[in-house]
């Protein structure tokens, strides 16, 4: 049914909700209070207006001289209001407006380009906004710029405000481990030197607490370390000639049957490598030999 | 060029001179074949080896690979036979002892092609003896079978 119909009421047509995480902010979304938009649709179509807010979570704008009657409770009137029957301002969804930029010539006429769609890029720090905004573009036509409109609240310095050389004065610096708070020669004024924590000698009391007795062995144990004591120790001794010409004998054989010079050279490798385990065993039995 | 023994000796890899000094080679030593006790004095060092007086077994005195190194080492020098017997077998040794998988022996087929031999056989079989079959079946066959006899052509 068409809304000029319908009886004024309290509710308000909801608007749908955008999803948290697909959702933009008014520079994101490339549009910000102040703008210049062309109405698409509705009663006001064909129509240039300003924008005073844009929703995020509506994806909705707040345009000017877009309103719709409705009776406010009394708790939401405001100053000078004595009926319930108002105009109010009514969200335009972003799909019914279409951004657009005021175009002077030399001759002071007005036009005014309607961009089908933007494109955001190339980001720039705006000083009027303080903060970094991309430029926006025509889509298709990257010549044709639609520049941020001003801030509808510029911040102007009153009697109370702070200077701004003011605020960027340095007046305190961090103190860092590299300096140390405390000249070295004051420390033994704040520390006593003769603290008994500082003393680095342990009293009898103090070792036994920090070191855990010994267990006693139990007679199991000591029955098998008397039994280890009694065996004789191993001992090795050296081969006989009779085995190392045995052995000898039966290397010769295989080796004067090798022509390979390299398979040669391998084993004169393999036989020139140290074993420490043979170097022990070496020992062990020169130590018995003695 | 020929070695000497004194020589080839001193080629021996300390590795090897090692585990001679402590394990003296075969035929001056006897080894046994199986796991035994660590106090039999022919017990096998390459083997687990049991100790009768808590009864538990000792491992291996020579791990798997350390018994490997050495055989593998002692073989390029040509004197493998004189360690103890391995519990393990390498080269041909191993591959000819080798425990084959029956399917890698016998391919299994399809059905068709394991019972096609006997199949063909059967076959040959019927059509060799196809004239005794149809005469069993039909008595008279045989007197067809006569006259065709009559009618056969020679070369003389």
């Amino acid at each position: 049914m068409n809304k000029r119909y319908t009886l004024p009421t309290f509710e308000t047509a909801q608007l749908p909700v955008v999803p948290a995480a697909t959702r933009k902010n008014n520079y994101e979304r490339g549009i910000a209070p102040g703008d210049l938009v062309y109405i698409t649709e509705g009663e006001k179509k064909g129509t240039v207006t300003s924008v005073f807010h844009y929703n995020p979570s509506n994806d909705a704008v707040l345009v000017a001289n877009v309103t719709e009657k409705r009776i406010t409770p009394k708790t939401t009137w405001v100053e000078n209001q004595n009926s319930h029957y108002v105009d109010y301002p009514s969200y335009l969804p972003m799909s019914k407006v279409k951004l657009a930029g005021k175009d002077k010539d030399d001759e002071g006429k007005v036009s005014y380009v309607v961009a089908d769609e933007i494109v955001l890029k190339d980001k720039y720090y705006d000083d009027r906004y303080k903060r970094w905004l991309p430029k926006r573009f025509v889509k298709h036509h990257s010549s044709i710029e639609i520049p941020w409109p001003n801030p509808p609240s510029a911040f102007e310095d009153d009697a109370l405000s702070t200077q701004e050389p003011t605020v960027f004065e340095k007046t305190y610096e961090l103190q860092t481990i590299a300096k140390a708070p405390v000249p070295k020669a004051a420390l033994n004024q704040l520390r006593n030197p003769y603290s008994k924590h500082k003393k680095r000698v342990l009293s009898e009391l103090q070792a036994r607490r920090l070191n855990s007795p010994e267990m006693p062995l139990s007679v199991e144990q000591k029955i098998y370390l008397a039994k280890q004591a009694s065996k004789p120790k191993k001992t090795y001794t050296n081969l006989s000639e009779e085995i190392k010409d045995f052995i000898g004998d039966k290397m010769a054989q295989h080796i004067n049957s090798i022509d390979n010079p390299a398979m040669l050279a391998h084993l004169e490798a393999l036989s020139r490598a140290k074993v420490p385990d043979f170097e022990k065993t070496i020992q062990n039995i020169e130590d018995e030999s003695k | 060029m020929s070695l000497a023994s004194k020589e080839a000796f001193s080629k021996l890899p300390q590795k090897l001179h090692n585990f001679f000094i402590k394990f003296p080679p075969r035929p001056f030593a006897e080894y046994s074949e199986k796991p035994s006790t660590i106090v039999d004095p022919k017990f096998n060092p390459f083997l687990p080896n049991k100790n009768p007086e808590t009864g538990k077994w000792h491992g291996a005195k020579y791990s798997l690979r350390r018994s490997s190194d050495l055989f593998k080492m002692a073989r390029k020098f040509g004197i493998q036979d004189l360690l103890p017997p391995m519990p393990k077998k390498f080269y041909e040794e191993k591959y000819n002892n080798k425990n084959w998988m029956r399917g890698v022996l016998t391919q299994k087929k399809q059905k068709w092609e394991r019972e096609l031999p006997e199949k063909l056989e059967a076959r040959e079989d019927a059509i060799a003896k196809m004239d005794d079959i149809i005469a069993a079946a039909r008595p008279r066959y045989k007197r067809q079978l006569e006259k065709k006899k009559k009618r056969e052509q020679t070369w003389f």
